[in-house]
């Protein structure tokens, strides 16, 4: 037996010997080149190899620059690499290599290579991975499923996969054949750095996008946070171009916009207020999600909905592997995340969950006929299959409320008092892939999302009781159908279609009582049909022009009024040398639902209103321009960009009107005392404008990770029922902006982190005296007087410069059933009381409001906060 | 006596939380103080009255608020050819001016002009409207439930349709007990018509409900009701239809000041008909 596998391994030696001295362009050899010219490489290769080049001067063109380096490799493989991207064949005859240029038929074939790209381990599909041809100077991206699709000459290449925290991978292809090949990356640990190329180096430059903000959810959750309550919101607070609203708020306004012209999609899904706890936590559990994208400017023509910037977020779909789950306990809230495979390999599931505990804590201590207590929960599932090789299928849901409620009872409980404030999201997704080939993949949703808040009061005695129920909502039924196609090897087209059926209650009331005049019903219920189409070109010219061009029509019915809208976009780069491109874009938008919010904190009173026939859609255009860089062998990005935005029929409440106030109107009741509430009269519209130049210096990857984020900018509005019609600063307008975030990872079992940010003071409007305010009185009998405050110009008042430190350290250790993580935090490390409100206050007695008063601001102090989480 | 380390670092911690969520802001600058004008000035009126008060600036030393004088101020009214001043009447601390002396009239524009002694200067200027023609005032029913009692009336006049008019709609209540000269109670209903009201330039026809809790006896008791009909210059209905802004609403974003029509000042200076 031994001698038979001797004598066999003999043949096979023999075999490849044979083999290698029959190949005439089998010799190995390294060349390098940069910035060569042709006819200088064919030269240099003729004197490596012996061999001579025979082509004709018309058909060849030698002053063509080559960049080409390889490192010990057949002189064939060589060749390949040389010649494929000059669409140049060659043949061997005895010492000679004949050059022709490719014919018409061969320069047309085009093979293409498509596949998904997943984490080795969980097969969780990676959205936003590059893939990456070097010979080619171009690649492609995968969709938001994971599924890339690149099409290429027929020719030897290499295939080069990367994302954010994973290994690269490195494949070749070659052949005359499409095929598919499905990726596996396996997660590198940011030590691994050290192995230079080994990681990814995201390339700033590759794309006609900008404006893009890719935010790794491992920055997320090793940033530091208040009470240590990890949130999507902060981080992107923390990025130019996008403001924080008062302290602590996950509200964020993106380049001058308001809040309500941020899209924030979860899973396909609209979310309509992301805020928890008034506006202190967003509902995204970090441990449910998978990654975050925010795009400020440049838009694609698959994103619309809203002027001032998108929000995706894409949760985990599941490990398809083996059972995985996190358990985390916080100062505020506890949480739970469990992942595993239903059918391994194919189908997987998963359950996160989220609840704060304050209420339950403070229970002990509240007197018996007394009940007071807020609390939030949320709770995130998902299922997901491949049913075959070219479909699969997605359910995902969300559900969170907060809820805040009070009892009140005297003692021999003859008269009962209760308010009930509820608020939350429902959101639920269907989508099924289907691959039809190695080109086209296919995306079909269908697509619920509900947001509701509802305040009830009950007032109850032994012989009377009255109640009273204000609601409002808005919810969306709607389905979307998706195609992504590669066209030819310089065009990757997505087209898409999507409607949807949005019905709102902007605000409804409903009172019962023992009396007859108390029992009424008020409400407005208005039912719109949003329908969009778009279509987008991502356009490589050649290895220096790239485009994203596109165009997104709307429609929009309510009340019998239908508005039409097209939305040109275009955004593209030009290299100018290496590593470094200039990009530009334009982009128009339209948003056709309105948040009217009275405070701008994220309280749940805001409330959506769609566009009617007296309310017109909100529109954008937005035009940018900037510099991107790739640094340091591509361990940083550097981006500087301008803007400039322009806004009209923006939606606000007029001067002094409130959400419980849409129901003051002249309106007039039905016979069923049913009335119609008349809040369109209680808003008035106007438009703003906003420029800046915002800076982004960026490491994602390391031991040493984060970025410095710059920006100075500028938003006016101008309403004409708000500030006497004058253009006035709105309260997100902060001239300077910077941000220092770092996270270093000392070893496998410390990482410690920190965030310091500082933004110019926000314009706030202040009271500033007190005057005797008389209404005429007509019957003479008395002129009622009142004495009012007299309040500065709109904004006119600047808060003091906010800045804080916020600090972290993760202990992490290897326990036996898997990792254990002890955070301890510090949120305002240096106790900076910056303005969380102003607050004045003046002595009581006869001069009250006739003397001097004291203005005080209010702010949070230093925060502490520890964490415990388990991962298995 | 030993001390305790960890005693004391909590004591330090929890000092600082708790004095460190308010600061006094001290560089506030004062405000200056302001004339705050109200004038309602109507052809019906006998008299033209003019009452002049201080606003109280909030921020700053005491003397911001110094106590100005204004019976001394100086307050002359005009039509564009005459100009008149107003005199102090201490018992009803304004300035008045019979019409005897200086008719206010139907579709003449006003100017008001007040200096103070300190140097303080105000302006303001307004019209007298077209009086409402062919006003009428109905009762129409009245209605007694369990403990709400709801009386309807109908508003009807007509507008000219020549231009953008404005009216006020005031409803006046007082009800007295048998055998009593003075009201046991009053109320009042009011309505404000402006340029989102579509006016036809033909009648106007306006309901209006005095709708009042009530469990007493209609019949001890008499209602008498008193109609205005007021034609508004538009500073007098901008005046009104603005809400003044209060403290006690932390929900209301738009804190705004009334509207005012007083240079270098605040209140308002109004014609009515």
């Amino acid at each position: 037996m031994k001698k038979l596998f001797l004598i066999l391994m003999g043949l096979l030696c023999l075999y490849f010997n044979g083999y290698t001295q029959e190949d005439p362009l089998g010799k190995q050899l390294s060349v390098s080149y940069n910035q060569t010219k042709l006819i200088d490489v064919l030269q240099d290769l003729e004197k490596k190899t012996g061999f001579k080049f025979s082509y004709s001067n018309d058909e060849v063109f030698l002053e063509k620059k080559i960049s080409l380096s390889i490192e010990e490799k057949k002189l064939r493989e060589i060749l390949d690499k040389l010649f494929a991207p000059l669409q140049i064949e060659y043949h061997v005859i005895n010492n000679k290599i004949i050059l022709k240029p490719k014919t018409a038929a061969e320069k047309e074939k085009t093979i293409s290579i498509s596949g998904i790209v997943r984490e080795k381990g969980s097969l969780e599909s990676l959205p936003g991975a590059t893939i990456y041809i070097p010979e080619l100077k171009r690649g492609a991206v995968t969709n938001n499923y994971g599924f890339y699709s690149i099409n290429l000459s027929p020719g030897d290449y290499t295939l080069e996969v990367s994302f954010v925290g994973y290994s690269k991978s490195i494949q070749p292809i070659s052949g005359n054949q499409s095929k598919k090949m499905d990726i596996e990356l396996e997660p590198s640990a940011a030590l691994e750095e050290v192995v230079v190329n080994a990681t990814r180096r995201e390339k700033i430059t590759e794309t006609a996008q900008m404006s893009s903000v890719d935010i790794p959810i491992n920055q997320i959750k090793d940033a530091p946070a208040l009470l240590g309550e990890k949130d999507v919101f902060k981080v992107i607070q923390l990025f130019p171009g996008v403001q924080k609203g008062t302290e602590g708020s996950s509200g964020f306004y993106v380049r001058g916009g308001t809040p309500d012209q941020n899209l924030i999609i979860l899973d396909d899904a609209v979310v309509y207020n992301a805020n928890h706890l008034f506006g202190f936590f967003s509902v995204f559990n970090g441990d449910a999600i998978k990654n975050v994208q925010l795009i400020k400017g440049g838009f694609p023509a698959r994103f619309g909905e809203r002027l001032s910037s998108v929000l995706v977020v894409n949760m985990k779909d599941g490990n398809k592997e083996k059972l995985h789950g996190e358990v985390g306990v916080g100062l505020i809230s506890s949480r739970f995340t469990l992942e595993g495979p239903i059918k391994k390999g194919k189908s997987s599931f998963l359950i996160s969950g989220r609840r704060t505990y304050a209420d339950v804590l403070a229970q002990p201590f509240l007197a018996k006929n007394k009940k007071a207590g807020y609390y939030f929960y949320d709770l995130n599932a998902k299922y997901h299959t491949e049913i075959d090789e070219k479909n699969r299928l997605y359910l995902s849901g969300y559900f969170g409320r907060d809820k805040l409620y009070f009892t009140d009872a005297n003692d021999d409980n003859t008269n009962t008092f209760k308010t009930n404030l509820g608020w939350g999201n429902a959101t639920l997704t269907a989508r099924w892939n289907h691959i039809f080939n190695n080109k086209i993949f296919s995306n079909t949703s269908l697509i619920f999302s509900d947001y509701s808040l509802k305040m009830k009061l009950s007032d109850q005695t032994k012989t009377t009781n009255y109640s009273s129920i204000h609601n409002s909502s808005i919810t969306d039924v709607g389905a979307k159908f998706d195609v992504d196609y590669t066209l030819g090897t310089q065009h990757f087209l997505r087209m898409g279609v999507r409607s949807v059926m949005h019905h709102f209650v902007p605000s409804a009331l409903v009172t019962k009582g023992s009396s007859d005049y108390q029992n009424s019903s008020k409400s407005d219920r208005i039912n719109s049909f949003e329908n969009n189409l778009f279509i987008e070109d991502d356009w490589h010219i050649n290895e220096k022009l790239a485009l994203n061009a596109g165009l997104r029509a709307s429609t929009y019915t309510t009340q019998g009024k239908t508005y039409m809208n097209a939305e040109p976009r275009i955004s593209g780069k030009v290299m100018l040398v290496p590593e470094l491109a200039l990009k530009a874009s334009y982009a128009r938008m339209n948003q056709y639902t309105h948040l009217l919010s009275s405070t701008g904190i994220g309280l749940p009173t805001d409330l959506w209103i769609p566009s009617t026939k007296k309310i017109s859609p909100q529109r954008s255009d937005q035009y940018a321009l900037g510099l991107a860089k790739d640094l340091l062998d591509d361990k940083l990005t550097l981006s500087v960009e301008g803007y400039y935005k322009k806004m009209s029929h923006m939606v606000t409440y007029k001067d002094n009107a409130t959400f419980l106030e849409l129901d003051n109107s002249d309106t007039e009741g039905n016979a069923n005392n049913q009335k119609r509430l008349d809040w369109e009269n209680s808003i008035t519209s106007g438009n703003g404008k906003s420029y800046g130049v915002e800076m982004l210096l960026q490491r994602k990857t390391g031991r040493l990770s984060g970025w410095i984020g710059y920006t100075l900018s500028w938003a006016k509005f101008q309403f004409a029922d708000l500030n006497q019609g004058k253009e006035f600063y709105p309260k997100q307008d902060r001239r300077h902006d910077l941000s220092l975030v770092g996270i270093y990872e000392v070893s496998p079992k410390i990482k410690l982190s920190f965030s310091w940010v500082y933004s110019s003071g926000a314009p706030i409007i202040l009271p500033v005296s007190n005057y005797d305010f008389q209404k005429h009185d007509p019957s003479a009998i008395g002129i009622s007087t009142q004495q009012i405050q007299e309040y500065s110009k709109k904004n006119d008042f600047r808060t003091e410069a906010y800045h804080r430190l916020d600090i972290a350290a993760q202990f992490i250790k290897k326990k036996k059933y898997g990792e254990r993580t002890w955070e301890i935090g510090f949120y305002n490390t240096y106790n900076r009381i910056n303005p969380f409100y102003y607050d004045r206050s003046s002595n009581s007695g006869p001069n009250f409001g006739k003397q001097p008063q004291k203005l005080s601001k209010f702010g949070f102090p230093i925060i502490p906060s520890i964490s415990y989480s388990y991962k298995f | 006596m030993k001390t305790n380390p960890s005693k004391f670092l909590c004591c330090l911690v929890a000092a600082v939380i708790f004095t460190s969520c308010e600061k006094e802001l001290t560089n506030m600058k004062p405000v200056e103080q302001k004339i705050v004008v109200t004038s309602f000035i109507s052809p019906s009126d006998p008299k033209i009255k003019v009452r002049l008060s201080l606003s109280y600036p909030f921020y700053g030393s005491d003397n911001t608020t110094a106590n100005l004088n204004l019976k001394y101020a100086t307050v002359l009214i005009s039509d564009g050819n005459t100009q008149k001043q107003l005199a102090w009447n201490p018992q009803l601390r304004d300035f008045e001016l019979d019409q005897s002396d200086f008719p206010i009239s139907t579709g003449k524009t006003y100017a008001l002009q007040v200096k103070t002694t300190d140097g303080k200067q105000i302006s303001a200027q307004t019209s007298i409207p077209n009086p409402v023609i062919n006003p009428s005032f109905n009762f129409i029913e009245f209605k007694q439930t369990a403990k709400r009692t709801i009386e309807t009336f109908r508003f009807q006049f007509t507008d000219d349709g020549t231009q953008i008019n404005y009216y006020r709609l005031y409803l006046n209540a007082e009800r007295y007990a048998q055998f009593q000269s003075t009201p046991v109670a009053s109320g009042s209903e009011e309505l404000y018509l402006g340029p989102d009201i579509e006016f036809s330039g033909s009648l106007f026809d306006r309901i209006l409900e005095f709708n009042y809790y009530s469990n007493v006896d209609p019949s001890t008791y008499t209602n008498k009701y008193t109609a205005y009909f007021i034609s508004c210059s538009e500073e007098y209905y901008k005046f009104h239809k603005s809400n003044p802004s209060t403290d006690s609403d932390p929900l209301r974003g738009n804190a705004v000041n009334p509207y005012s029509n007083i240079e270098g000042g605040l209140g308002i200076f109004a014609g009515y008909n």
